[in-house]
């Protein structure tokens, strides 16, 4: 079981759960897990990275009671979706089957983790005499980022009849279901193809899907099929879709066709075969070996599917708040992704990991943009991002039936972002100790950032300071001196200085050059040194624990009940002034801080933090348990570090999640990953590589007998092996 | 065809009961549905008679066929509804034996027969609560939508229904901060971005009762309103300022006392008609994932 997940039987309601946790990706394309025979409500959505589109109005249902404010003219809100690639018709002697239409005696859809596929098995009772099982297997392939795989078989078990086949995937309710796109003809073509060519509306981004589909031993005419079989001669079909846009040739759909035009019947298990090979290689290097706990080692797996399935190494794109696995958060980029998924990158695909922060660079002009927006100078990523670098995040959301107004601060407040990426090239820095990537975009993502934050600082009597900003903690808006972001944007001044002296030192001619295409004043580092070591950052006060703001510790005390904990009552989001004024916060903030910088505090003042702030976080935010479990873990305080972690391990796999229908969460498997690593491993790094926390053995649940996974560092792939030991 | 083929309203003579055939039979009319009246009485009369003692209008007369049984009426009730393969049963919350009765429980919002009809049989049920006002024809079908099954059933019901109709359906959403059953409050789980969360939650509440309808009676769904604060209190504001509405609602289990008390409520304090749907009963899929599958 530790290779697969499996779904037995079918509930209709529960659809769009199994779609996202059975989707398949490869970075460059996300395919939701729909049945192959998709019901009218399947949301079978084909994603292409770094497709968005204007916001369509009215789009979702929620549409007609939330309303966002100024969304309208940014031709890149939302990411786009395209049809089910792989929608399929079958008719057996006249009756179409399906799960909602026929009997079915079994039904099995598995993810196949080591290959990084999913199949299928169903098997229908038409009636007393007539049974008859489809297999199904599909991939997004790994070998070749523009193409998708298919194969389909049926078996009629008891008799023989006329099976009918339809591989058609126009939909004919495209406007409603894919309401960004707009059909353009395809000319005059190869009538055995399936070809669909679509424009955005807004971005006119034009995509061509080109598809190939063969049916064993039958002359295909168009994508149908009217056949007789018999009994055990099963029909076997195969489909090969390819996927361009105009932002990869200039002619996608011609390049879609070429792409396929050639391959033939025995293509498909060479190309499977390659694709197989690539999840081999990927397991090689990010595999997790829990002994003793198949179940723990299943949903890390699955963790590290979905992760590995949501990036690509293309440049021009980041990682999704829901990966390409569901509409949820419009295919927005966060902060999570440089804090909370950027390390599994960077220890088992460091190529990745580069290219996240290219994305960042790439974005770099969007970030000056907002910089300037906020008066400042420098650069501030933006905190909900997509193609640009300019901020989506709406101002505000209207409840249109009650014309109740709910501002939301995270989009000029939540300034964290910013250093989130500055860290991030610096982790780069550190690991593969690539001075390539620094020389030619770090030292400038560091010097626009420091920039930044020298200009959003404001001179106080005895210190710097960062006011009227969002932390971690979503819940407290317009606060000062956030602890988090402070020490964070310390790390980025203090970063930038010595980036900088590391440029001028090393690529004198370089740093020349881009002091001044930025117009780097001769004084401005040692400004930002200045700013970096007069800013007020919050330190543990006589119990060891750290303000998470000014004025924190004289906020209304709120007794959290159980039952409000690991969930968001939306009281959060109606109440959001009330909630401002207590003492309640949704995820770690300051224990961010402890998490990040394990070695920038005593144990005292991590258990002194740990014990006052996590009987008053809520937990609304699936990054949140992760990060307790890794520090509860390094406090040895099992009890605490299983329960979240079983939290987080399994929050996307467990049935009662509740929101995974419109996506899985990668930030949160990214968590899950580093509690493991860096929580009860207690990785850290040194010249020579990654060395385990010596009491590691102590901190593995009761359960895990050993664990064992390889890390990225500097060039090499280590071994880090973990077997239980004493507790403490 | 259309979502109820064939309608049956039992009649007992009682003004109250009555009413509920005007609203059957506007319903059969637009649905092209059989009408079908059941009225329980000793011996056999004359169709006409027993009309004219039900009160019918004689304008319905031609549409009805009318069946005569000596049987209590509760179990007539659902055993015509299998005889006659009726697919929407349309009484009155209380008939004749209700006024009758000399001791009433507080809660008791429904005659002994309703209840008996509602909790037993398979098919929905359309009551005219004892408030009913009649307003016809409907414009529009709210459903209280909670996450639980029974409401997306119901939801699922109400969007087809609203096809043949030719009407809107209306969702509304409560959260209850204090609930602790199904419901946004509670699937809201690890809501990162509240202002992408909470609108996701909502529509994934309408959408998860809609995966068998095609788009065209998906479209019926023109709106979503999403309230905080007490359940009943914020259903009643909304039911009673649309007046041209029936209320669709999804409920499991009794009407004992006690139980099925957002029902009662609704039964007792709006003037609509409600259309109460059952809980179906539905094959599960499992994920094998987690310890115990080890």
């Amino acid at each position: 079981m530790a290779w697969t997940v499996e779904q037995e039987g079918f509930d209709p309601a529960r659809e769009h759960d199994m779609e996202s946790i059975f989707a398949i990706g490869n970075g460059y394309l996300g395919v939701r897990g729909a049945l192959d025979t998709p019901l009218p409500g399947s949301q079978g959505d084909l994603f292409v990275a770094g497709v968005y589109d204007r916001k369509v109005p009215k789009r979702p249902y929620s549409e007609r009671e939330f309303v966002a404010a100024d969304r309208e003219d940014y031709p890149y809100s939302e990411i786009v979706t395209f049809p089910f690639p792989f929608r399929l018709a079958v008719t057996v002697d006249g009756v179409e089957v399906g799960l909602a239409k026929t009997r079915w005696l079994d039904h099995r859809r598995t993810l196949d983790l080591r290959r990084g596929s999913l199949c299928s098995y169903v098997e229908y009772d038409i009636d007393a005499d007539r049974r008859v099982t489809i297999r199904t297997q599909r991939c997004a392939s790994l070998s070749d980022l523009h193409l998708l795989l298919q194969e389909v078989t049926v078996d009629l078990v008891n008799h023989s009849g006329e099976v009918e086949l339809s591989a058609d995937t126009t939909d004919p309710d495209l406007a409603d279901n894919h309401p960004h796109l707009t059909p353009l003809d395809c000319g005059a073509t190869d009538p055995t193809l399936g070809l669909q060519r679509f424009r955005t509306q807004a971005s006119a981004i034009e995509i061509g899907i080109a598809s190939r589909v063969m049916l064993d031993g039958a002359t295909a005419k168009g994508l149908r099929w009217r056949v007789a079989a018999s009994l055990d001669e099963p029909l076997t079909l195969r489909r090969y879709v390819a996927v361009y846009t105009s932002k990869d040739v200039e002619d996608p759909l011609a390049a879609a066709i070429r792409h396929i035009e050639r391959m033939r019947w025995p293509d498909f298990d060479d190309l499977m075969a390659a694709h197989v090979e690539r999840w081999g290689a990927v397991w090689k290097r990010s595999d997790l070996r829990v002994a003793g706990s198949p179940a723990t080692e299943q949903a890390l797996r699955f963790g590290s599917y979905h992760l590995v399935s949501a990036a690509d190494r293309d440049p021009r794109v980041s990682v999704a708040g829901r990966a390409l696995t569901g509409r949820a958060y419009e295919g927005h980029v966060f902060w999570d992704v440089e804090i909370f998924k950027f390390p599994f990158y960077l220890h088992t695909a460091p190529d990745v990991a580069r290219n996240l922060l290219w994305y960042r660079y790439n974005t770099l002009d969007g970030a000056r943009r907002r910089a300037r927006d906020l008066d400042c100078s420098g650069a501030c990523f933006a905190w909900e991002s997509t193609v640009t670098g300019d901020d989506v995040t709406p101002p505000s959301i209207e409840l249109k039936t009650s014309g109740k107004v709910i501002p939301i601060f995270t989009g000029s407040q939540q300034l964290h972002v910013t250093s989130a990426v500055a860290f991030a090239v610096w982790r780069y820095w550190e690991a593969l100790h690539d001075g390539e990537l620094l020389r030619e975009i770090g030292v400038e993502i560091l010097v626009e950032t420091a920039r930044f934050w020298t200009s959003r600082a404001t001179r106080g009597q005895r210190h710097f300071h960062i006011r009227e900003v969002v932390g971690p903690d979503e819940y407290h808006h317009s606060v000062n001196d956030n602890a988090y972001t402070n020490w964070m944007a310390r790390f980025n001044l203090e970063r930038a200085v010595a980036a900088v002296a590391w440029m001028e030192r090393s690529f004198p001619k370089d740093w020349r050059a881009l002091k001044r295409r930025l117009e780097i004043g001769p004084d401005e580092p040692r400004a930002w040194a200045t700013v970096a070591r007069e800013l007020l950052v919050p330190m543990p006060n006589a119990h060891g624990v750290i303000e998470q703001f000014e004025g924190f510790f004289d906020l209304e005390d709120y007794p959290l009940p159980r039952e409000e904990r690991f969930k968001a009552p939306i009281s959060r989001l109606f109440d959001w002034d009330k909630i401002n004024r207590l003492k309640l916060i949704k995820q770690a903030d300051v224990l961010m801080l402890l998490f990040l910088f394990p070695d920038a505090f005593p144990a005292k003042v991590v258990e002194a933090n740990y014990r006052y702030y996590e009987p008053i976080t809520d937990h609304g935010s699936s990054l949140s348990p992760g990060i307790h479990a890794a520090i509860a873990a390094r406090l040895g305080l099992r009890d605490d570090a299983e329960r979240y972690w079983r939290e987080s391990l399994w929050l996307d796999l467990s049935n009662g999640m509740g929101n995974s229908a419109l996506g899985i969460h990668p930030a949160c498997m990214g968590a899950t990953w580093q509690a493991l690593v860096f929580g009860f491993l207690g990785v850290a790094f040194t010249d020579e590589g990654p060395r385990c926390a010596p009491d590691a053995g102590s901190r593995l649940l009761p359960n895990w007998r050993a664990v064992g996974l390889d890390l990225a560092w500097r060039g090499r792939v280590h071994r880090a092996h973990v077997a239980q030991g004493p507790m403490r | 065809m259309t979502t109820f083929s064939s309608l049956l309203v039992p009649l007992d003579g009682s003004p109250m009961a009555a009413r509920s055939l005007e609203c059957a039979a506007w319903l059969a009319q637009r649905l092209e549905a059989r009408l079908h009246v059941l009225t329980a009485i000793d011996g056999e009369r004359p169709p006409r008679d027993e009309l004219r003692r039900l009160r019918v209008s004689e304008r319905h007369w031609p549409h009805i066929e009318i069946h005569q049984t000596s049987d209590p009426p509760e179990t007539a009730i659902i055993e015509a509804a299998a005889r006659y393969d009726v697919r929407l049963v349309v009484m009155s919350a209380r008939g004749e034996s209700f006024e009758r009765t000399e001791h009433r429980d507080a809660e008791q919002v429904v005659g002994h027969v309703a209840r008996s009809v509602i909790e037993q049989c398979p098919v929905p049920v359309l009551l005219t609560p004892p408030r009913y006002r009649e307003v016809l024809p409907w414009e529009r079908l709210i459903v209280p939508v909670s996450g639980a099954w029974a409401c997306e059933d119901a939801l699922a019901l109400a969007a087809g229904l609203a096809c043949d109709l030719d009407v809107a359906v209306k969702v509304v959403h409560v959260a209850n901060p204090s609930a602790t059953d199904e419901g946004l409050d509670l699937r809201a789980r690890y809501s990162d971005a509240l202002h992408h969360e909470y609108p996701g939650q909502l529509d994934e509440l309408v959408m998860r009762a809609l995966p068998l309808l095609p788009v065209k009676e998906r479209h019926r769904i023109q709106s979503v309103y999403l309230r905080s604060g007490d359940v009943l209190d914020r259903l009643l504001e909304i039911v009673k300022g649309d007046r041209n509405s029936a209320v669709v609602v999804g409920w499991q289990g009794t009407l004992s006392s006690g139980r099925a008390g957002l029902l009662k409520g609704l039964i007792g304090g709006v003037a609509s008609p409600l259309l109460l749907v059952r809980r179906l009963a539905r094959r599960l899929s499992q994920l094998n994932t987690g310890e115990e599958f080890e």
